[in-house]
């Protein structure tokens, strides 16, 4: 077992190595690459930070609107929505489908028997007077997570209360809703609509709750605190969200990334930021076992 | 992680700055010395050096640090009843108020008024403000015990130098969260802060803080070793670098032509690296 620690030690030492070299050449750049260009602040403030091997904070600047393209979330987390459904083309939806309308083309849609919003909207206040922003944020084979800014959070509250509970406040709560759901699908024979869509989705990009102890990505988000399925099962009728978002794994963040889900304008930027969470996990696995 | 790699990668960021402030300096039209400096010297203390001095920057530090004031002001709602009223940063929504009135007390406002020091004021500007919250402003007068003097009243909201004002209410900051501090100035300085993106609590991730932090003690952390009498600094200590760069963002330093707000920057940043250079 000492052995095999120590053999570890020297494989995750040597590719914290690599990767900080790999993230430092960057900088650097060569003929076929060019390097980054600091004329703008924010570029030198990740410049700075990788000189200053501050990868959490090169993270993080790497996640803000300057080079995110995919959406970064808004401070207030109750006015935040990711929603699940499928994907609807408006031009042959279906009149049965309540719609979260995305844009000119296309829609979150539900079964309008089985979740209606127009039911749970004020009187009199339409959709367009609370939507501040709409944005795709995963496309899962013929489902979509949209993020939504809404002005009124009560609508963002009454939303995530309402059965099936699609609405969480961050991407990655919401793949640990769906993974819930379809743990229900496969370990408790359960037939919903919401579990069936969650087991398709989550198998378009590669995830399924029965791989979780193969699966570090499904791992992780399992171990964030329970959403609505969990809570139901431990006896929980009063749904208790956490009042700040929880850390957003590590697995997830380098996963979302290689699946353009976390996107950034500039592709040497996707690059750099699987390289510098690949290497926080490593730094992470090594403290793990010094 | 190589050291030549990281001192190349280094070289290589300072040099795009170089190349980036030859084309500022094609497209604005520079004045000759600052020409010079850049393209046949390179010399960036010294082009620093001039960016602040006269010549580019409206808010040059007066000579005389005991006459000197920045002073924290908080916005309140304008009263034609108050004695602040009729100040030249009073507009028909808000006016600049001490902080002290927070305190329910007027010993700043006798002061001010019943000193003379008013009259004795012969440079005044707003340096930073949030129309609803605050404004921090730089005074000159001519008589140093007037400013020493309203620097000695409780809650201390002046200091000589702006970024001893930052490290001020990062101590007050530091009291509101570490202390649980209730009191009036602690609550005020950490609305401040937060309001234009500082925290003590980001010290170690933040440069500009981590800087700021490092500066010498201010009241709150004099007053928490045991001095119950200020001891004072008798020299402007330096400014961070870092802090100096945002300081620039901030637009605490103003530019009587904002063309030499990115070359400025630029020069900051080089500073910056170089340091980073000289320490690997």
């Amino acid at each position: 077992m000492a052995s095999l620690d120590f053999t570890k030690k020297i494989s995750y030492s040597n590719r914290i190595n690599h990767l900080k070299n790999l993230i430092l050449s960057y900088i650097v750049g060569d003929e076929s690459r060019p390097s980054f260009t600091i004329s703008q602040d924010v570029d030198f403030n990740l410049v700075e930070a990788i000189i200053d091997e501050d990868y959490d904070r090169a993270i993080s600047i790497l996640e803000t609107d300057d080079f995110l393209k995919s959406c970064s979330y808004s401070q207030n987390r109750l006015s935040r929505a990711f929603v699940f459904g499928k994907l609807l083309h408006l031009n042959n939806s279906s009149a049965n489908f309540g719609k979260l309308y995305l844009s000119d083309f296309i829609s979150v849609g539900y079964s309008a028997d089985y979740f209606n919003i127009d039911s749970i909207l004020p009187e009199g206040v339409s959709e367009e007077n609370i939507v501040r922003k709409e944005q795709v944020a995963a496309e899962l084979g013929n489902f979509v997570i949209a993020n939504y800014q809404f002005n009124d959070m009560a609508i963002t509250r009454s939303l995530s209360s309402i059965h099936p509970h699609i609405v969480t406040h961050t991407l990655h709560e919401m793949f640990k809703a769906l993974l819930e759901w379809q743990w229900a699908y496969y370990e408790l024979g359960n037939t919903e609509e919401i579990s069936v869509w969650s087991d398709q989705a989550l198998r378009s990009m590669g995830l399924d709750v029965r791989d979780i102890s193969t699966n570090n990505v499904v791992a992780d988000l399992m171990a964030l605190p329970n959403m609505y399925v969990a809570q139901f099962l431990t006896g929980e009728t009063n749904i208790q969200m956490p009042e700040t978002d929880p850390p957003v794994p590590l697995s997830f963040k380098f996963w979302a990334a290689r699946k353009d889900i976390i996107s950034f304008y500039k592709k040497e930027c996707a690059t750099l930021y699987t390289n510098l969470v690949n290497l926080k996990q490593n730094i992470n696995k090594l403290n793990e076992l010094e | 992680m190589s050291i030549d790699l990281k001192k190349k990668s280094i070289n290589n960021s300072i040099q795009e700055e170089f190349s980036a402030m030859k084309v500022l300096c094609l497209k604005n039209g520079y004045d000759d010395n600052t020409i010079k400096l850049l393209l046949d010297n390179q010399d960036v203390d010294n082009l620093i050096a001039h960016l602040d001095s006269d010549n580019c920057l409206m808010l040059k530090h007066f000579p005389y640090r005991y006459r000197r004031g920045i002073t924290l002001w908080r916005k309140a709602p304008s009263n034609n009843q108050h004695f602040m009223h009729e100040t030249c940063n009073t507009n028909i929504t808000y006016m600049d108020t001490p902080v002290e009135d927070l305190y329910d007390r007027s010993l700043y406002q006798d002061r001010l008024i019943g000193s003379g020091f008013l009259f004795s004021l012969s440079n005044h500007r707003v340096i930073i403000e949030k129309p609803d919250l605050f404004a921090i402003t730089y005074t000159e007068s001519t008589d140093q015990n007037m400013i020493v003097d309203v620097t000695s009243i409780h809650p201390h909201c002046i200091t000589h130098t702006v970024h001893e004002m930052f490290k001020l209410m990062l101590e007050w900051q530091w009291a509101h969260h570490e202390l649980s501090s209730e009191e009036p100035m602690a609550i005020f300085c950490n609305e401040v802060l937060l309001s234009i993106g500082l925290d003590y609590r980001n010290e170690q991730s933040d440069p500009v803080v981590k800087g700021l932090m490092q500066l010498p003690e201010m009241y709150v952390a004099q007053f928490l070793a045991g001095n119950t009498v200020i001891k004072p600094t008798f020299h402007d200590p330096e400014e961070p670098l870092e802090y100096k760069l945002w300081a620039s963002k901030k637009n605490i330093y103003s530019y009587k032509r904002d063309k030499y707000h990115d070359l400025y920057e630029a020069c900051i940043r080089i500073k910056i690296l170089e340091n980073k250079l000289s320490q690997i």
